[in-house]
């Protein structure tokens, strides 16, 4: 189950708690990778690559 | 279409040759702008995997699999300046360095448990106990494994396919084993031409010369004028040095960039080569993150079971509990 309200997880662990596990992060490694640093990783793949049409354009 | 001015005359500039001609001139700045953030990101994953200690890889968090190829650019401008070029060959040992981490890194996130050491088990009900669940890992991290690996071998692939292809390009010695018989190689004598009287070279010529790859940019934009006629040719406004001499039968003020442009060196056909290679597997990579970071709160089921697992859909900014180096990190391109 995926959501943006906190109300809706409240709602879902109360109706499930016997299914529910409890956890809490411990280490950085819980913090997967975001959108973001991809992002950044293929501007820059994009830019540097970009001096090879120049290259061939010149 | 934009119209300049030079002194009494007008002449057009293309959108096309003027942002072309924008690229060119700001791309070595752009590209000294990612060696210092290449730097930062490697400092801080060393940083990262030194404040984890050996016996607690099991909580290192993701650090990306191409952080060689950042030397790789620190090296290509690092052998472009002739002032820092004595840096180029220990920046070389420090790349090969870090593709050997990055492929250990790698080896260790897909076989040695490297980072399944995630989460804390608080509270699991009964029904959950026997599922044989490991709860301490998230169930995302196998695609973002799998991600690692594809990055990486394309990165590597890339890399040996640039060098392949520059030996291939640009190194003659494979003339050396086409060798003719002395009947082909008679066929193929062509008598030279005798050299006509060349004109004396001017000094803008030579200094034209000296600029290697801004010779066409400066010659495209000589304006055809009568001579005698004294232009101005502006490279890089900010960084030039102006010059007044003749050429081809004119003055000209000639503004000349204060450094030379690099050719397309070794090293900078490796960066280019590889990065093409890594472009389209970063951008699948961000698709699949954007997908599994869909929603603020991700209640991800196993067996049955549900657990709430962190989510990276604003970069963790709107965490406030995350500590500022995991911040950094994703956001330097680091946690990838």
């Amino acid at each position: 189950m995926v959501t943006d309200s906190l109300l809706d997880v409240c709602h879902f662990v109360a109706n499930a708690a016997q299914y529910f596990v409890s956890i809490v992060p411990i280490t950085t490694a819980a913090y997967l990778p975001s959108w973001v640093g991809y992002l950044v990783q293929a501007a820059q793949a994009l830019i540097e690559s970009w001096s090879l049409v120049l290259h061939l354009h010149t | 279409m934009r119209k300049v001015n030079s002194q009494d005359n007008v002449f057009e500039v293309g959108p096309r040759e003027e942002s072309r001609s924008l690229w060119g001139t700001y791309l070595p700045y752009v590209k000294i702008a990612f060696g210092f953030i290449g730097l930062l990101r490697n400092g801080l994953a060393i940083y990262t995997i030194a404040s984890t200690g050996g016996d607690q890889l099991d909580g290192l968090p993701f650090l990306s699999p191409v952080l060689w190829l950042d030397i790789v650019l620190v090296f290509d401008l690092v052998s472009n300046y002739s002032m820092i070029k004595f840096l180029s060959y220990p920046v070389a040992i420090l790349g090969c360095r870090m593709w050997v981490i990055c492929l250990w890194l790698s080896i260790g996130y897909c076989f040695l448990g490297y980072g399944t050491r995630q989460y804390q088990v608080l509270n699991i009900p009964d029904y959950c106990q026997t599922l044989g669940v490991s709860w301490q890992t998230d169930p995302r991290r196998a695609n973002y494994v799998r991600m690692q690996v594809i990055i990486f071998s394309s990165a590597t692939a890339g890399f040996g396919v640039a060098l392949f292809s520059y030996l291939k390009i640009y190194l003659p010695s494979r003339r050396r084993w086409n060798v003719p018989t002395e009947q082909e190689a008679a066929t193929r004598f062509v008598a030279p031409i005798a050299p006509s009287e060349p004109a004396p070279e001017t000094w803008i010529q030579r200094r034209i010369k000296q600029f290697g790859v801004w010779k066409r940019k400066v010659l495209g934009r000589l304006p055809r004028y009568p001579a005698g006629e004294q232009r101005e040719l502006t490279l890089l406004r900010p960084f030039t040095i102006p010059y007044v001499g003749p050429f081809r039968g004119r003055t000209v003020l000639f503004r000349a960039p204060a450094f030379k442009k690099p050719e397309l060196h070794l090293s900078e056909h490796l960066t280019t080569i590889v990065q093409i290679f890594v472009l389209f597997p970063f951008i699948a990579g961000f698709l699949m993150a954007v997908i599994l970071n869909s929603h603020a709160y991700l209640l991800l089921g196993q067996k049955g079971c549900y657990g709430s697992y962190v989510s990276g859909r604003f970069g963790y900014l709107d965490l406030q509990l995350v500590n500022f180096r995991v911040k950094l990190s994703t956001w330097l391109g680091l946690n990838t």
